[in-house]
Formats: structure tokens, C-alpha cells, sequence
């Protein structure tokens, strides 16, 4: 066995298997110790806790909508991906390559569906989210800095969708974001700046384009990403779902 | 210096010598760094902003020709296109008015044979008089009126960065 | 949930005698008490989990199927679209703004943000964690229903009863 294991035939006639071993890494033991391997084994399924409270898995607690606004950020992340390799941020050929999605791309049509109804169902989910966590008391200690964290993600989402509300660059686009931006130039004393910050100029033109496809596609998922893992982070830091005292 | 516990770990001392610590001195030292980390940090930012703010704009001109006098005739109001201005002319003379909501930046419609309401939003419906004052709706200010004036081939022009306070006309 | 059965967990051992045998600094144990109600993570959370997302991917992809984005005509700085409309969760802040672009637009959002941010540290009542609508609560609930409906209402407004001009319509006129 010692010598013949390692020769060459024989690795050749256990690859399939040593490969598979090599990637998924087995608990042994007992199957509970099987089950828990499976979890912190696996960097993906690792943020999980090995076991969770009954109270967690209640459908009529949750409604699962945290993980709903999640699941539809990744939707959004994968279409958005898509979308980018027919896009280009300019203002003569922006409203042209959302043509060629419509009618020549194959799937592209549905590509921007999805990630158009995903975007404004993630706000919906994110607001409705934030409801459930108020309506069960769950921003209490020690989950403060939790909820401050989500509320922040809310804006983020906000933002997102705000900044890729003018990639199309048709009517609706441009008078959305010529109002929107025109709002934050009523701040008080910055106001002025601000607005020509974020356009990049006096008008909502090329650069105010540019800028947003920027802040769209790189500045903001980054930040969403990094806040997204602080907040699933801290809530098994914080102990878990909430779940009523007395238990 | 090092010291052994019951479980024979050795555990290294924190600090090397006994002496006494002068206080005021790592205060001074602690708040030196913070202030350096705080001038670097803060002036990185600082450049940051500076570099997203444009310094060369590929926007029309402010300053640009509507047109010869003969175009704009006693008692006629002509939108110029693009420029986001009407050009007024009346009996005791001309200006040049903002069609920029002063709101939240709509393009105004002009409201043609209304001897009281010159203008309307579309936006959110706020009301100009003839000479551009809200007369209702949420705009917070006037319309501006724009500097104006002959060149000397004889064309009128307009300058929209600079605002005619005192709402003089150009008397042609 | 299923109730553990305490006999079942701590079987007694007839052939041993139980006796104080030393007393030691620590956390006390748990007396006639199982394990906390927890199960493992997989199977019984992941396949919720993956179980939710196929959910979601298909109503996406559906909805996605049968309704088409809009899409306007290419964007025009010289007319502006009547009315002009900002996305729907800034129509209720948009109707806000028909009314005073600085109270409405800035100082309410400004307000409403810091609010939000703020609550944990001014609602420090421990009581009625994880229940929902709790009777500890009733103000706290009250409250923000008030603010919730506002929202609503105010982007329904914006949304559906401003015609041309920001006039209010009704919708089916």
C-alpha cells in the first residue's frame, strides 16, 4: 500500500476522487460532526452559524425579507455584469445601445427586465426589511449599530438605483435626474457645489454621465458589499437573530 | 526579564523597565500623531474633491448670439432653443429671460395670450408674471433676466453668466 | 418546533451515586434545562435558503418574461417631459418638494435619516424584543405606522394622482 499508493497509476485511478476530497473537506466522526463540517468547511456557507435558534427558521418572523433584498442584489450584481459588456456611457451612444438591447441583443431584453424589476423590488424589500426589524424590536442592544448599518445599506440602495436611473439616457432618465439633482442643490451653503460636483458640471450632460456609470457600476456595489458583509457579520456577533428574551 | 507561571508557558513582560513613565510627554507624543494622521488623511480627501472637480467645461458658451434686430420685432416673445432663454421685445425695449425654473431646473413654457400669467412649469406648476415674479406655485425666486447688448456687426447678444439685477432693457 | 424530552437528553444512571464533590468559579449549568431549541444549519437553514432564492429567480424571470421596462423616448434637453417624474421611492419626497423645495426636499429626508439612525440610541427599552407588534411597544408602533403611511401615501400621490402640470388627476382620467 505504502509504495504502490503514491505511484503514478494509482493517482491516476483515484484522481476523480482526490480531487473531490481535495475541495470538499469532510468532517468524519459522527454525521452531526458531518452536518457542521459542511458549513464552516465551506467558505461560502462559513457566515452561517453551525446551528441556529428554531426562532430564526420561523417563516412568519422573518418573512425572509433581509434575504430576499440580498438574493436580489445578487440578481442584480450577475444582470448588471451582463448588461455592461453592450453598454457604453457616453450620451450618442447610451439611448442607441439600449435600442440594440431591446430589439437586436439575443436575451437582452429580458437581461434588462430583470435587472430593472429587480432593482425596484430590492428597494422594496429593504424598506419592508427595515419595517419587520422595527415592528419586532430588533434594533434593541445590543443590535444599535446593526440597524445603523442597514439604514445606511438602505441609502446605498437608494443611491444605486437613483445613479443607474440614468444610464438609459432617455427623457425619463434625464428630467429624473435634472429634478433629483436640483433638489440637492437647495442644501444650505454646499448645495451649489454639491449638485456641480455630481454632475461634473453645470448641466446633466456627458460628465454627469459618466459620473453616475462610475459611481452606478464600481463606487457603490463596492461599498454595498463591504457594508453587506459588516451587517451579516454582526449578526452572529450580536447573537443571532433577535428572538423574544425570555427563551 | 521573562517569568514562568504553573503551566511552565513563559510570558513576556509588557514593558522593560520599572522606571517611572512620563505621562505628559506620551500624551504629547500620542496627540502629535493623531494631529499628522489627521492633517494627512484630511488633506488626501481634500485633493480627492479637488481633483473631481472639473476645471475645463465642454458646455456651450454663457455668451452667445440669438440673432440680428430685424429677427425680434416689436411685441414679439422667441424662445431660443438649447440656450434655455426667451428673448422679449416690446415697445420701450428688449431683454432676455430665463426659461429655467428657478424650482428645480424644468424648462418653463411660455403661456401665450394670458394678460397675466407669462410663463408655467410643467414640473410642479409654478406661475410667472410677464416680467418674470412668482406669482404662485413652489419657485422661491424671480426668473432672472440676462445681461444683453449689440456687438458691433449689429447682432444681438446674450450673456447668461451675468444676471441684469436691476432688470434693465436694452433700448434699441 | 418540537419539545425536547428531558429524560430523553439526561438519561439517570442507576449505577452511579451523585455527590457535591467540589465547588469551582464559573458559569453555573444549566438545571432541568435542555440545550437551547437550536437545530443544525444544514440541512434545516440552508435548504429554506436555497429554496427562497429559487423563489425569487422565478418570480423575477416571470415577471421580467411578461412585463417589458419602460423605455422613453432618447433624452431631449429642450423639453422637458410633463410632468417630470423622479423615480417612485422620491415621488413622496417629490410631493414634498411641490410644496417647499427646502423643507420638503432637504430638512424632512435630513431629518427622517438622522431619525432613523438615531433610534436605537434614543429607544433603549429592552422590552418586547422579537415579538412583533409588541404590547411593550404600542407607541413606538404607533409612531412608526404613522411615518410608514405617510410615505406610502405620499408617494400613491405622486405617483398616481399628478397629471401634467403636477395638477392632481384622477387616475383614470
Amino acid at each position: 500500500m505504502s509504495e504502490t499508493a503514491y505511484s503514478l497509476k494509482e493517482s491516476i485511478r483515484h484522481l476523480p476522487r482526490n480531487i473531490k476530497e481535495s475541495i470538499i473537506r469532510r468532517g468524519g466522526g459522527t454525521a452531526e460532526q458531518e452536518r457542521a463540517a459542511a458549513v464552516f468547511g465551506n467558505m461560502f456557507l462559513h457566515v452561517h452559524p453551525v446551528r441556529v435558534h428554531l426562532n430564526s427558521l420561523r417563516a412568519g418572523y422573518t418573512f425572509g425579507l433581509g434575504l430576499i433584498s440580498f438574493y436580489l442584489f445578487l440578481i442584480l450584481i450577475a444582470s448588471g455584469l451582463l448588461l455592461m459588456f453592450y453598454y457604453t456611457p457616453s450620451t450618442e451612444l447610451a439611448y442607441r445601445n439600449m435600442k440594440d438591447l431591446e430589439y437586436v441583443v439575443s436575451f437582452g431584453v429580458v437581461l434588462r427586465n430583470v435587472h430593472r424589476w429587480s432593482a425596484h423590488a430590492m428597494v422594496a424589500f429593504a424598506f419592508l426589511h427595515m419595517c419587520r426589524v422595527f415592528y419586532t424590536g430588533s434594533y434593541k442592544a445590543p443590535r444599535e449599530f446593526n440597524w445603523v448599518i442597514g439604514v445606511c445599506l438602505l441609502l446605498v440602495t437608494l443611491f444605486l438605483s437613483f445613479t443607474g436611473y440614468l444610464l438609459p439616457w432617455d427623457q425619463l432618465a434625464f428630467w429624473a435626474i435634472t429634478v433629483g439633482s436640483n433638489i440637492a442643490a437647495y442644501m444650505p451653503g454646499i448645495g451649489e457645489k454639491v449638485r456641480f460636483l455630481l454632475l461634473g458640471g453645470n448641466e446633466v450632460g456627458q460628465m454627469a454621465l459618466l459620473r453616475f456609470y462610475v459611481l452606478h457600476v464600481a463606487v457603490l456595489p463596492l461599498v454595498a458589499v463591504v457594508l453587506l458583509g459588516v451587517h451579516f457579520w454582526r449578526i452572529r456577533k450580536d447573537g443571532g437573530l433577535s428572538r423574544p428574551l425570555n427563551d | 526579564m521573562s517569568s514562568q507561571n504553573s503551566t511552565g508557558a513563559t510570558i513576556l513582560p509588557f514593558k522593560n523597565s520599572d522606571g517611572p513613565v512620563d505621562e505628559d510627554r506620551r500624551d504629547f507624543v500620542k496627540k502629535m500623531g493623531v494631529a499628522a494622521l489627521a492633517v494627512g488623511v484630511g488633506g488626501g480627501a481634500l485633493q480627492c474633491v479637488r481633483y473631481l472637480k472639473p476645471n475645463v467645461l465642454y458646455e456651450p458658451s454663457k455668451v452667445f448670439k440669438v440673432g440680428a434686430l430685424s429677427n425680434f420685432p416689436i411685441g414679439s416673445r422667441i424662445v431660443i432653443e438649447g440656450r434655455g432663454i426667451e428673448v422679449v421685445r416690446e415697445r420701450d425695449g428688449m431683454h432676455a429671460i430665463s426659461l429655467v425654473c428657478t424650482h428645480l431646473g424644468c424648462l418653463i413654457k411660455p403661456v401665450e395670450n394670458d394678460p397675466d400669467v407669462g410663463y408655467m412649469c410643467p414640473c410642479h406648476g409654478s406661475t410667472f408674471a410677464h416680467k418674470g415674479e412668482v406669482q404662485g406655485g413652489p419657485a422661491p425666486t424671480d426668473l432672472p433676466w440676462y445681461e444683453m447688448f449689440m456687438d458691433h456687426t449689429g447682432a444681438i447678444v446674450v450673456d447668461t453668466s451675468k444676471v441684469n439685477q436691476k432688470r434693465t432693457k436694452l433700448v434699441v | 418546533m418540537k419539545a425536547v424530552n428531558k429524560e430523553e437528553m439526561f438519561p439517570k444512571d442507576p449505577n452511579k451515586t451523585y455527590s457535591l464533590m467540589a465547588i469551582v468559579d464559573g458559569e453555573t449549568f444549566n438545571v432541568e434545562k435542555g440545550p437551547e431549541d437550536t437545530v443544525q444549519s444544514w440541512p434545516h437553514l440552508m435548504v429554506r435558503e436555497l429554496a427562497l432564492f429559487l423563489l425569487v429567480f422565478a418570480v423575477i424571470l416571470g415577471v421580467s418574461l411578461i412585463f417589458n421596462a419602460p423605455l422613453e423616448e432618447a433624452a431631449n434637453p429642450l423639453h422637458s417631459t410633463n410632468p417630470a417624474k423622479a423615480p417612485w421611492y422620491f415621488v413622496g419626497i417629490q410631493e414634498l418638494v411641490s410644496y417647499s423645495a427646502f423643507l420638503g426636499g432637504i430638512a424632512t429626508p435630513a431629518l427622517i435619516v438622522l431619525t432613523l439612525l438615531l433610534l436605537p440610541y434614543l429607544d433603549r427599552n429592552p422590552k418586547g424584543t422579537g415579538v412583533w407588534f409588541s404590547r411593550d411597544r404600542r407607541v413606538a408602533t404607533a409612531l412608526f405606522t404613522v411615518f410608514v403611511v405617510v410615505m406610502v401615501v405620499l408617494i400613491l400621490i405622486g405617483q398616481f394622482l399628478r397629471g401634467p402640470n403636477w395638477h392632481l388627476y384622477l387616475p383614470w382620467s
